[in-house]
């Protein structure tokens, strides 16, 4: 394992897998995409209790949780960063943060456009919405540092680093429901004691969440070995891309 | 706001967003080549 994730450093290695990797992703995507939207669309039953508006949940859900899952990512890569200092770690920290972003800003206007009918309002202060809020902000703050400078390799402590430290808020943000008395709602899955979904919705829910994996990972992986190549656009393995593309 | 309405943003954004952002990663190729041809010094 360690030694395949050594492999995976070395930047020719990593362009050479991430390509084809990317594409079978974004397949996987799509192939799941197709019965996720129509299971969330039409497929699924009515809520009994929200009725139809609680179909937002199939967007919102996977989407919340890639914000929080690619900054975790992010982290580790930034860990991977300071430990070996590989330009891999380095491209990938950065590339995860644009879609990271994305799925924040969908998962706060899904969101609030399910609050408006559900709540009777689009926005309030509570605990969990204020730290995915925060998240966002943490994104934007991280890709402004990103670019800072045009030589993008002398940012790469800097951004580590604060990657690593605005990690803090993503287990704020998921324990949020239990730590503070929210307005939303506890969680739904894998918690004990936690509501019951039926078994349909349920299926639907991780098919849509699997085609939002699967589609992020396609898109960082796409950034990231574009991203490497201009790192390394004078190293030796790059003039010999013709031979490798 | 309705539910249909609140579906149709939640939905045409996730998309959108996902649609854009492929994009925009795709684009870096042209840039990354571009840099690659600009190191690369004349024969």
């Amino acid at each position: 394992m360690l030694t395949a994730l050594k492999q995976l450093g070395s930047p020719p290695r990593f362009f050479d897998v991430s390509g084809p990797a990317a594409r079978m992703l974004a397949w996987a995507a799509l192939a799941l995409a197709v019965p996720g939207l129509w299971l969330a669309l039409v497929g699924t039953p009515t809520d009994e209790q929200q009725g139809e508006v609680y179909r937002v949940l199939y967007i919102h859900v996977p989407t919340a949780w890639m914000s929080m899952f690619l900054y975790l990512v992010a982290t580790g890569y930034a860990v991977l960063f300071w430990v070996w200092r590989s330009p891999v770690s380095a491209v990938m920290m950065r590339a995860l943060l644009p879609t990271g972003a994305w799925m924040t800003v969908v998962a706060l206007v899904s969101g609030a456009v399910w609050g408006k009918p559900t709540w009777g309002t689009y926005w309030v202060w509570d605990a969990r919405l204020t730290s995915e809020l925060m998240l966002l902000f943490i994104y934007l703050g991280l890709m402004a540092l990103a670019n800072l400078v045009e030589d993008e390799s002398k940012t790469d402590r800097a951004l580590a680093l604060f990657t690593v430290v605005g990690g803090v808020n993503i287990p704020l943000i998921y324990f949020s429901v239990v730590f503070w008395n929210t307005l939303h709602q506890g969680m739904s899955i894998g918690a004990p004691g936690a509501a019951r979904m039926a078994p349909e919705m349920k299926a639907a829910l991780f098919i849509c969440t699997f085609a939002v994996w699967f589609a992020c990972a396609a898109i960082v992986l796409v950034r990231g070995r574009w991203l490497l190549v201009m790192r390394e656009a004078r190293s030796r393995w790059v003039k010999e891309l013709p031979t490798r593309t | 706001m309705t539910a249909t309405l609140a579906i149709a943003i939640s939905y045409s954004l996730g998309l959108a967003v996902l649609g854009i952002d492929a994009l925009l990663a795709q684009r870096l190729r042209g840039a990354a080549l571009a840099r690659v041809l600009e190191e690369t010094p004349d024969p």
